[in-house]
């Protein structure tokens, strides 16, 4: 499978729905995404109107995920009214270009509440080692 | 990091107090062994003045063979065409404006200091994920200092991006030809530094340099410190002449208070003019109350710009053999003309008021330059004179 | 946190999908499933998939956020598709905006110029035409005349020949003066053998007189 080109070879109708959403590149285990612009019915893997950034979900060298956005024509197919998908609005919420998704403060509310309950585990089970002996 | 930087502001407080006889003295010898110097105040405003900038253009000089040598590239190749009198002339032209294209100097500006600029700060954000964020504005069209790169920390601030991760982002995604990704180990090992510089590949070094890192960054400013330092003790000047790292070199020089190992070297090849170009401009940074600008302006009607030298040695194998052949090959025999011992004659003088005055620290090696030279013009000038007469030739 | 999306898909559709509707020899073992007329496996037929619970503060909490992010997105598209509009609107990019005076200018300027062109191209025209003709006219001369000197030269060599036939055929052999040329024959034969001697000589004649003698 050949890649489309980022200019996006897309066909599309004037009034179709269009949505802001990842293309899984990369391969087993090293997942990479396109951010893109498409028709909403169509398959990931089918040919983009436009790719508008790109993700890199694993953590590089200096412990870093990096995004790109090309953040002139995101306005723009927003503004024109293309959706998003929920992945997608969460990372344009961390970026600071949309408000903050709501499923991302879920999240970290439920981190912290893991680490909490971690830390306290921890902490009883010292105690009871420290009982015991 | 922290604590280098106190030291090195410690440094700097006491090269205060000492006073300046003292500092100089230290500078002169030992502390370019150190390589610690930095430029205390901005140095653009004084780097891109239009009269130092011809300052130091015409120090920096042009020689065409030099500027058009080969190079370590992989196409080296030359093409060989058939043209008319006319399509060389332009072409000549071009070449110098290629020539000076290629000897435009890396600028000299102050080392930019990493402002942190928080966007917003969210605490219910804290923990949302285990890594930062790097965001890059990957819009078309933007230059690499005006693209937005902000960072989301994991514990949920919004901030612009320091410019180291600046740096990289823009590498990554809109890569520099030559620059790379990881710094080059010639860079992060000293002994490779060392190697290249007791090989004396100053060229190649700065080159490097200037590919790497920007003009603002604080290893720019060290590493071409440090190898200006060591070109100071080797001393081959020359091998920097008529390359783009000159002018930052002789700026560099002046600046530091340490122009008379250049000084020396300029009197012995003969390049007096620029030995005055390069005192006024110590006098122009450090504001020494000497009025240099007449003797400038005297030298400068006498003697070409480096560009009009380059195209007229370019133009002189088109040349049929004029009317005042003679007198024109005397001048080519002796290699200098009478306004050069006019103008040589008028740069002796301030040079000599140099070496006389308290910003000389090598006297004794420089007033025995000059005295040689001095007299090895008078020779040159009784035997000009002698062959003119024998010729017949009119004083004109 | 964030997810990738990932759907699990029908094989077939995936590799119509993956190939661009061109099923070319590609099989596709990343989301291969069990078909679907399948029975459920026998170690899951009494799994019962339990759901999450959600706790009501946290179903309340997400409602306000969501109600917020909903009010706040909707703002911030009203403000995107107002300067879509506003871009579109002072945009230049792709045409050139004209009042219809400039228009009615532009469009005389236009013709103004292709007029000059015209006129340029018709004199030039003009001339090449002019040229033409008269080569043709010449070249049309040429060839009669050309013409007119070949039939000159045929006529010539007819009445040359007419001459020398007429020449000839004063010594033609008539029913008149049949025998006394047979006569004459009769009283000369010639005889055309001859030999050669060492020297090259020929000598003509074996019985009867040559023809020189």
């Amino acid at each position: 499978m050949s890649l489309s080109p980022a200019s996006g070879i897309g066909r599309f109708y004037k009034h179709s729905a269009k949505i802001i959403r990842f293309v899984r590149l990369g391969c087993t285990n090293r997942p990479f995404y396109h951010i893109v612009v498409m028709e909403r019915r169509k398959n990931q893997h089918q040919p983009v109107i436009e790719q508008v950034g790109s993700y890199d979900p694993l953590p590089n060298t200096s412990n870093e995920r990096l995004v790109a956005l090309n953040t002139e024509r995101i306005r723009y197919w927003l503004g024109k009214g293309a959706h998003m998908s929920e992945p997608a609005a969460e990372l344009l919420g961390i970026a600071g270009l949309l408000p903050v998704h709501p499923r991302t403060y879920m999240t970290a509310w439920r981190n912290r509440r893991a680490a909490a309950a971690a830390t306290a585990g921890a902490a009883t089970e010292t105690t009871e080692k420290v009982a015991t002996a | 990091m922290l604590i280098l930087r106190q030291l090195r502001k410690l440094n700097g407080q006491q090269r205060l107090q000492l006073g300046v006889e003292q500092t100089r003295r230290s500078m002169a010898d030992a502390a370019q062994k150190n390589a610690s110097f930095q430029y205390d105040k901005d140095p653009q405003p004084l780097f891109t003045d239009a009269e130092t900038q011809r300052l130091l253009q015409s120090m920096t000089q042009l020689q065409l063979e030099k500027v058009f040598r080969k190079r370590t590239v992989p196409d080296n190749s030359t093409e060989t065409k058939f043209m008319t009198t006319a399509q060389l002339e332009k072409e000549f032209l071009q070449t110098i404006e290629k020539a000076k294209k290629l000897l435009q100097m890396p600028p000299v500006v102050q080392i930019k200091q990493d402002t942190e600029h928080i966007i917003s700060k969210d605490p219910a954000l804290k923990d949302f994920a285990d890594t930062k964020y790097v965001f890059t504005d990957i819009t078309f069209g933007l230059r690499n200092s005006e693209r937005k790169i902000v960072v989301r920390d994991a514990d949920g601030t919004l901030a612009y991006a320091p410019l180291e991760t600046r740096k990289r982002m823009n590498q990554l995604y809109f890569p520099l030809e030559g620059r790379r990704s990881y710094t080059p180990r010639m860079f992060t090992h000293d002994d490779l530094l060392q190697r290249c510089l007791d090989e004396h590949k100053y060229e190649f070094v700065l080159d490097r340099l200037t590919v790497q890192y920007e003009p603002y960054e604080a290893e720019f400013h060290n590493f071409s410190a440090k190898v200006f330092a060591h070109l100071n003790e080797s001393k081959e000047f020359d091998l920097l002449r008529s390359t783009r790292h000159f002018g930052p070199m002789a700026f560099f020089y002046a600046w530091h208070r340490c122009i008379d190992d250049l000084l020396y070297d300029m009197i012995r090849r003969d390049y007096l003019h620029n030995a005055v170009e390069l005192i006024s401009l110590s006098y122009k940074i450090h504001q020494v109350p000497v009025d240099y600008k007449p003797i400038l302006s005297q030298l400068e009607a006498l003697k070409p710009t480096p560009a009009q030298r380059a195209l007229a040695e370019l133009l002189s194998c088109l040349k049929k053999p004029a009317e005042n052949a003679i007198e024109h090959e005397i001048q080519t025999a002796i290699g200098k003309t009478e306004q050069d011992f006019a103008a040589d004659e008028i740069s002796l003088k301030f040079i000599e008021q140099y070496i006389g005055s308290k910003h000389a620290l090598k006297k004794v090696q420089l007033e025995l330059a000059v005295q040689t030279l001095k007299e090895v013009n008078l020779e040159k000038l009784q035997l000009y004179q002698g062959l003119k007469k024998a010729h017949g030739v009119q004083a004109s | 946190m964030l997810r990738a999306g990932c759907q699990l898909f029908n094989p077939s559709t995936v590799a119509a999908a993956k190939t661009g509707s061109n099923n070319f020899a590609l099989e596709f073992v990343r989301w291969r499933r069990k078909p679907r007329w399948l029975p459920v496996a026998k170690s899951k037929v009494f799994r019962v998939p339990e759901r999450k619970k959600q706790s009501e503060e946290e179903r309340t909490e997400l409602m306000r956020l969501h109600n917020n992010y909903k009010t706040q997105l909707r703002s911030v598209r009203q403000y995107l598709r107002e300067e879509v509009v506003r871009q579109q609107e002072t945009s230049t990019a792709d045409h050139i905006v004209f009042t219809p005076e400039q228009e009615e200018a532009e469009f005389q300027r236009c013709l103004e110029v292709n007029a000059a062109w015209n006129a340029q191209i018709a004199k030039e025209r003009e001339v090449r035409l002019a040229k033409e003709r008269e080569e043709k006219v010449a070249y049309i001369q040429e060839r009669i005349e050309a013409g007119k000197l070949r039939a000159e030269e045929q006529r010539e060599r007819a009445d040359q020949r007419i001459r020398h036939e007429i020449e000839q055929s004063k010594t033609f052999i008539t029913r008149d003066n049949l025998d006394a040329a047979i006569e004459t024959a009769l009283a000369n034969p010639v005889d055309h053998n001859y030999a050669l001697d060492l020297e090259g000589n020929m000598l003509r004649g074996r019985t009867t007189q040559s023809l020189t003698s």
